[in-house]
């Protein structure tokens, strides 16, 4: 009896040995983890190229969705007329389905919100020395900065919710479109800091070729201070007023802002990349990737003429006409159009995050609306020379900004929200009575379904 | 508490007093068989009180030392019941006389990691399927062997091809998003039911892996070499199997070697595979055919002149024409056995070569077997087992796919008037020019001739027990015992479009950019489990009781790989899939560690009357969200045996089992994962999944009670059995639709509850025993259960989990979680009377009313006669294939008159314009009820005087077989047979989406011993 019983309990006491011996801890084979990312010198980089990755991703539906609701063109796709439907005639009273096509470009950029919180969270415990460690940090944080921007200017005066939590199936709340905004410059603002902070370290991270002179922490904070001056701009013409606009000129002196004498002056700045590469994305934006995409024939009627009677070298740059007209679906809810975009001379031509260009109007506007005309005229005139080869302007209004704007950046997401901004969307043009001018993107139906608390905008 | 009561039991048995000994002397007898006096080999003498027993030798007789005084002698043997017989201290000899166990009254049922108790004395629910009732009638896989003998379980092929291919559900749906398959363990050793997803979506286009029609490795396993299986059912195997229980427990016993002389036997089959049930279709005018809307491309039309020139009615039956093969289908098996008091063998070989009804298909499984059992001296006994099995299949190609390239899709858009089985001059075959013309549609006789869907698997089981009787006196028996095994298969696939097939030509939804395309992959797995326990029996000198304590150790692992190359674009002569014009690759593996500790108490009591029994079981997984948490699984059981109480009623059992169990999560379901999101600038970018996995994410637990009563009455002629049960599945996983806004979308979460219910009764009468020699045993079993989603926890939003196995939306019906509906709720479009349409109105329930199973067995002298027929009632089927006819105006039925000529001039017209675009799902809902004669068999044993004069054979014993599976459907249903399901094995079975049609097989078999 004894025995039975001691051998059972060194039996046990065997068998529980045995059992802690095997670690349970078992790694997944299929996908890399978040947790994994700090531990892989590899995963650093993997991650900060997935922000990459993704704002491109993003970018086409942007730019493109901006495109058809300012009327720069229209999407005419054969086998499916919501391109049509949903965007230019929406639900009734200018309003666009929640869950139609148009109600997109939505969980891409909190997905990239998300990235961007990975790859500080991994930065913090990897390897990486302080200074990079603050220059990982000024990366991922103008990304998302940039990607709240994207998201706030699609949804408006809806708000969006601004905070990435840590634990995910915690709700951010909405919040309105000024404190959203007031809190993307923040967000811009530490990582500016933190580009300040790395000193002259290379981001430490290897970027693409869009990156090309933008890839140490002191160049990639003059590409921070870009979009903060944009996004001051933007807040400028609503809420904040000129407080914003005075802070978007001070965030443009410390910008790659530059007086320009070429076209390539102009275009400097920062690109997304485009490969046929197996893996790899076309620009969908060009018309060798998508002829679906095609231009609206006001940008013919509108140009302004050359002092020699030609149009805006602009509209020549970015507009010709299609080789046949191109029938709209459904074809009754929409007009014929002749226009082809050839912002993008081929299927892999970079698209523009932001680019000098756009920053000398965004000069221009904070000054002209702060009443410093004269400064305002010579950065107008500068892209209306260089870029259009127009003759110069004497005074300048509102509208002669936001004709520079409409054609200097086609196709770069601005239009739209310009009309916007300045009270002027009835001004953009409507082909059929049955046309409206959205004024926000709704917030999709998926969103509202499983808010605890319903945002005005649901 | 109840780790209190278990110590408290403990207590209290350690302080019985052992008893002494006393002296010894031999007794002697023979074991026979009651009607015949046949020498009884293999049964077990045992003196009851004392850990002596011996087993009979050929000729039935039995010799072993017992302690002097009176003693009782039990005998048992398999098969017969068990017959007590008192020995006083005078005599030296006694002999038995056993009868048969008709009723299945007498064996063992499976209690815990190393322990049984007596079926008399069970408190659950028992389920045994003898070598027997398996093997009578071949079938293609052990599902299909299972069919209609297991109460309390739905058991469904899922199509026609041979090979296999099933679902066995018992005790309804206990997961949404888990493992919804039971767990199958094979002399201790978990094995694989896995299906390998075989890339043919890719070549098809249909939607994911369970419509490619792979077969489950349940298949690999030879029939004939078992010797049992027994069903435990949910919480019943909770002490064992913890969390992967939930589903129920197929455990499966192989043959074993008898002690005797060297036993051969020898089998050969032969039979054939017919369609079971034939559709047609319509039979076309040249003007009907000329409107037909699938005729009005260029060709199609070309193609209605052509086959009308010259021929009136140009009707092909094309179902006959492509399933119609009646090929042979042969099967050998060949066993031997035999051994001593300390060593007995079996081995056996197995070559079954099945011939499916279309061409290019077919099943073949090759195994060989050995199991050993081996005394080592006086303590130590060791058994081994092993088998290596070779399964391969063709199984063609069916079921849903966006290119008409399943033949029932496309013949459901064919009008069958051109000779599309016909090959021309050249040796080619016609492109079909219908279902919307070439580029839309494909000749399935030209893809059942060239089109490759190869599996074939190699697969090694092997198993040890060692057991070791560590101390051993009149009161007290401790046993150490190990057993292990492993499980190790790898399933190689191998698809082949040729570039040249139709719906691989440039400009079909398939050939756009690439032509022709190759899956080569593999998938192999690696099971392994191993546990020691220990057992201490403890049965005072009074015999009041007897108890059990037994308390160890498991340890399971599991690994898979499964890796893949695709190629598009094939290169003429190469049968690669490198080297195609498009080459990409896969790989997914898992790898899931289980430990569990058990300890339990089972106390038989009150002249083996009264059974008590408690356990817990306690598990970590490296699947759970904390890989070191232990997840306890408790179990409780009484039973309680009344005896000759009341006229005509001998016994009657009165039990009850409460129990839990798990289901344990998907592996890599716990992690937080990042995804590819492509290249830019030559550089890989990972980002967030949108799928957020659950760090604490835990098993599914299911709480069981379960109440039975049994009864044998008038002689022990009838058997009642009768069995409620209640489950409530909690930390039921479901999907968590997140705000977007969080930057993922959905997350698997604990968050709902399921509650099961059901009754499960079954009938055994002797009408007829040894009535002028005939015997007659009928058994009838009814079985009724549903499960019901009581609730999600807040936040949790009805859902879907967009398989196409759940359904294909609203328009045909899906299935939909929703708290308060069934799981098997059939969804789908409501038009109510003001042509208002709701969506996502439930609609049906694809779970039958109820099911019943019919048995009778009648023998004379040297005949037999066994039959099974299966009966389900109600169970609504998404009749897809019926409104692809429809759709197509080609319909087997679609001429017939209309019921109401407003809606459509014919039947078929009137049928889909009723479905009204999807807008009225119920249209194609139809009640899948059906009986099907399973089996049937007629047997005749050769009277020993031919045997005798089978010159040269030196034969012993020979019978011959006629038999017949799934001989008859009789059902309404507008279909092939409401049994099948698109989507493979899933939550609830529902889908007849162009289904390789079901056959019925004859079979002839000669059995011979040696």
């Amino acid at each position: 009896m004894r025995l039975s019983l001691r051998a059972m309990l060194v039996g046990t006491a065997a068998l529980s040995i045995a059992a802690c011996q095997n670690d349970l801890a078992l790694p997944n084979y299929n996908s890399a983890t978040v947790e994994g990312l700090a531990k892989d010198p590899a995963g650093l980089q993997l991650a900060a190229t997935g922000i990459l990755v993704s704002e491109r991703n993003n970018y086409f539906g942007y730019a493109r969705d901006i495109a058809l609701f300012g009327r720069e063109g229209y999407y005419y796709f054969a086998t499916d007329g919501r391109f049509v439907t949903d965007y230019l005639i929406g639900i009734g009273g200018g309003a666009l389905s929640s869950t139609g096509f148009a109600s997109g470009n939505w969980f891409g950029y909190f997905r990239n919100m998300r990235n961007a919180v990975n790859l500080v969270n991994a930065v913090g415990t990897s390897g990486l020395s302080t200074q990079q460690k603050a220059a990982a940090r000024g990366f991922a944080n103008t990304f998302r900065g940039l990607d709240m921007y994207y998201a706030l200017t699609l949804r408006d005066s809806l708000g969006i919710p601004v905070e990435i939590l840590a634990n995910p199936s915690d709700q951010s709340p909405f919040v309105s479109r000024n404190v959203a905004y007031t809190r993307i410059s923040a967000v811009l603002d530490s990582a500016r800091d933190d580009l300040a902070a790395a000193g002259a370290v290379a981001i430490p991270f290897t970027l693409h070729a869009g990156f090309a002179g933008f890839t140490t922490a002191p160049a990639f904070l003059q590409f921070n201070r870009g979009i903060a001056a944009r996004v001051l701009a933007m807040r400028g013409s609503l809420e904040c007023g000129n407080t914003c606009y005075t802070q978007a000129l001070t965030a443009l002196t410390a910008s790659f802002i530059a007086t320009p004498s070429s076209l390539a002056d102009l275009n400097r700045g920062v690109y997304n990349v485009y490969s046929s590469s197996p893996g790899d994305a076309l620009n969908s934006l060009s018309t060798a990737a998508d002829p679906n995409l095609v231009a609206h024939a006001s940008f013919v009627t509108d140009a302004q003429k050359k002092p020699d009677g030609t149009a805006d070298a602009r509209l020549v740059r970015k507009i010709a006409p299609l080789a046949a007209p191109r029938s709209g679906n459904p074809a009754k809810s929409s007009i014929p159009a002749t226009q082809a975009f050839i912002v993008y001379a081929s299927n892999t031509t970079p698209t523009t995050i932001i680019r000098n260009e756009e920053l000398l109007l965004i000069r221009a506007e904070a000054n002209l609306r702060l009443g410093n005309v004269p400064a305002a005229l010579t950065d107008l005139n500068a892209v209306r020379a260089v870029s259009g080869g127009l003759a110069p302007l004497a005074a300048a209004t509102i509208d002669d900004l936001l004709y520079e704007r409409r054609y200097s950046l086609i196709l770069e997401g601005m239009r739209w929200i310009d009309a916007r901004r300045f009270g002027k969307l009835g001004t953009l043009p409507l082909d059929l009575p049955t046309h409206v001018v959205a004024r926000v993107v709704p917030i999709p139906k998926a969103e509202c379904d499983v808010r605890d608390v319903k945002p005005t905008g649901c | 508490m109840r780790r209190f009561i278990l110590g408290a039991l403990s207590c209290a048995v350690l302080a019985v007093p052992a008893l002494a000994h006393a002296q010894s002397r031999e007794v002697t007898g023979r074991v026979t068989i009651a009607a015949s006096g046949t020498p009884l080999q293999d049964a077990t003498v045992t003196v009851i009180g004392q850990a002596v027993g011996a087993r009979t030798n050929e000729r039935g007789e039995y010799r072993m030392r017992v302690n002097g005084g009176d003693v009782q002698l039990l005998a048992r043997a398999l098969g017969y019941k068990r017959q007590e017989r008192r020995v006083p201290a005078s005599s030296q000899s006694a002999n038995f006389s056993m009868d048969k166990d008709v009723l299945q009254l007498e064996g063992v049922t499976v209690t815990g990691a190393a322990t049984t108790v007596e079926r008399r004395n069970a408190a659950t629910a028992t389920v045994n399927v003898s070598a027997e009732e398996l093997t009578r009638v071949p079938a293609p896989s052990l599902e299909s062997a299972m069919q209609g003998k297991v109460v309390g379980a739905q058991i469904s092929m899922n199509n026609g091809a041979p090979g296999g291919g099933g679902q066995v559900q018992i005790r309804g749906a206990s997961s949404l998003l888990g493992r919804i398959d039971p767990l199958y363990v094979v002399d201790g050793v978990i094995i694989s039911n896995a299906v390998r997803a075989s890339g043919q979506t890719t070549l098809t286009g249909s939607l994911n892996a369970g419509e490619e029609n792979g077969t489950n490795r349940l298949a690999d396993i030879n029939p004939n070499d078992i010797d049992n299986i027994e069903v435990l059912k949910g919480a019943a195997a909770s002490a064992i199997y913890g969390s992967q229980a939930t589903n129920g427990v197929v455990v499966i016993t192989t043959k074993r070697g008898r002690i005797g002389g060297n036993k051969i036997t020898a089998t050969q089959r032969v039979g054939v595979n017919q369609l079971i049930r034939k559709l047609g279709s319509r039979h076309f005018t040249l003007d009907a055919a000329l409107a037909n809307g699938q005729a009005q491309s260029a060709e199609g039309q070309a193609g209605v002149k052509a086959a009308f020139a010259g021929n009136p009615s140009p009707y092909q039956d094309y179902q006959q024409q492509l399933f119609g093969e009646t090929r042979p289908t042969v099967e050998t098996i060949l066993g031997v056995s035999g051994g001593s008091e300390s060593t007995r063998y079996y081995l056996s070989g197995d070559d079954k070569q099945e011939k499916g009804i279309a061409r290019n298909t077919s099943a073949r499984r090759q195994s060989m077997r050995f199991n050993l059992d081996q005394t080592l001296g006086s303590r130590l006994t060791a058994a081994l087992g092993g088998t290596i099995i070779r399964s391969f299949s063709q199984r063609g190609l069916s079921n849903n796919d966006n290119a008409n390239s399943s033949p029932l899709y496309a013949f459901a858009y064919t009008p069958a008037i051109l000779p599309l089985g016909t090959k021309d001059s050249t040796g080619t075959y016609p492109l079909n020019p219908f279902c919307g013309g070439y580029k839309t549609c494909s000749n399935p006789f030209d893809t059942y001739e060239r089109f490759v869907n190869n599996e074939d698997v190699y697969r090694q089981i092997a198993n040890a027990r060692v057991n070791y009787s560590l101390f051993n006196n009149s009161n007290n028996d401790v046993q150490l015992s190990f057993v292990g095994g492993a499980d190790r298969y790898s399933n190689e696939g191998y698809e082949f479009a040729p570039a040249d097939l139709q719906f691989q030509r440039p400009g079909t939804d398939r050939g756009a950019s690439f032509q022709g395309g190759v899956v080569q992959g593999n998938g192999t797995g690696l099971l392994t489990n191993s546990a020691l326990s220990a057992v201490w029996t403890f049965t005072p000198t009074s015999r009041f009781l007897s108890a059990t304590t037994s308390a160890g150790f498991q340890a399971e692992d599991s690994q898979g790989n499964d890796y893949s190359i695709t190629g598009r674009g094939t290169v003429p002569t190469l049968a690669n899939a490198s080297g195609n014009t498009n080459t990409t690759v896969g790989q997914n593996r898992a790898f899931v560690r289980n430990r569990a500790y058990y300890v339990q108490e089972q106390i038989v009591a009150l002249d083996d009357k009264l059974l008590i029994s408690g356990a817990v079981r306690g598990e970590r997984s490296s699947v759970n969200g904390d890989v070191d948490k232990l997840y306890t699984f408790p179990r409780g059981q009484i039973s309680y045996r009344i005896t000759d109480l009341i006229p005509y009623v001998s016994e009657l059992k009165l039990r009850a089992n409460l129990g839990e169990s798990g289901n344990r999560p998907d592996y890599g379901a716990r992690f937080i994962t990042l995804t590819n999101a492509g290249l830019i600038g030559g550089q890989t970018g990972l980002i967030q999944a949108a799928t957020l996995g659950n760090p604490e994410i835990r098993p599914e637990r299911m709480h069981e009670f379960e109440y039975g009563l049994d009864a044998s009455l008038f002689s022990e002629r009838v058997r009642f059995e009768g069995t409620v049960y209640d489950r409530r599945i909690k930390d039921l996983l479901v999907r968590a639709q997140l705000a977007q806004s969080t930057g993922v979308n959905v997350q698997n979460i604990n968050g709902g509850t399921m509650q099961s219910k059901g009754v499960e009764l079954g009938l055994t009468f002797v009408p007829l025993e040894s009535t002028r020699g005939l015997n007659w045993t009928a058994r009838t079993t009814w079985y009724q259960g549903t499960t019901k989603i009581l609730e999600f926890i807040p936040g949790i939003k009805p859902f879907t989990t967009g398989t196409a196995a759940g359904g294909f939306g609203n328009a045909y019906g899906r299935l939909r979680y929703a708290p308060g509906y069934a799981v098997s709720t059939i969804w789908g479009n409501f038009t109510d009377a003001d042509g208002k349409v709701t969506p996502d109105t439930p609609m049906a329930d694809a779970n039958p009313r109820y099911q019943m199973g019919f048995s009778n067995d009648f023998r004379w002298g040297n005949w037999s006669l066994n039959s099974v027929i299966d009966y389900r009632h109600g169970g609504t089927v998404s009749n897809m294939t019926l409104s692809l006819f429809d759709e197509g105006e080609n319909t087997w039925d679609y001429d017939k008159p209309s019921p109401d000529t407003k809606v459509g001039a014919t039947l078929g017209e009137y049928r889909y314009n009723s479905w009204n675009g999807g807008n009225n799902t119920l249209a194609y809902l139809e009640d899948g009820s059906f009986t099907k004669i399973r089996e049937l068999t007629v047997g005749y044993d050769l009277p020993t005087s031919v045997v005798n004069a089978m010159h040269g054979l030196n034969a012993k014993s020979a019978r011959v077989n006629l038999s017949g599976r799934n001989l008859f459907i009789i059902s309404g249903y507008n279909g092939f047979d409401s049994e099948v399901n698109n989507g493979g094995n899933f939550v609830a079975r529902f889908v007849d989406l162009a289904p390789f049609p079901p056959s019925r097989s004859f079979f002839l078999s000669v059995d011979v011993g040696f």
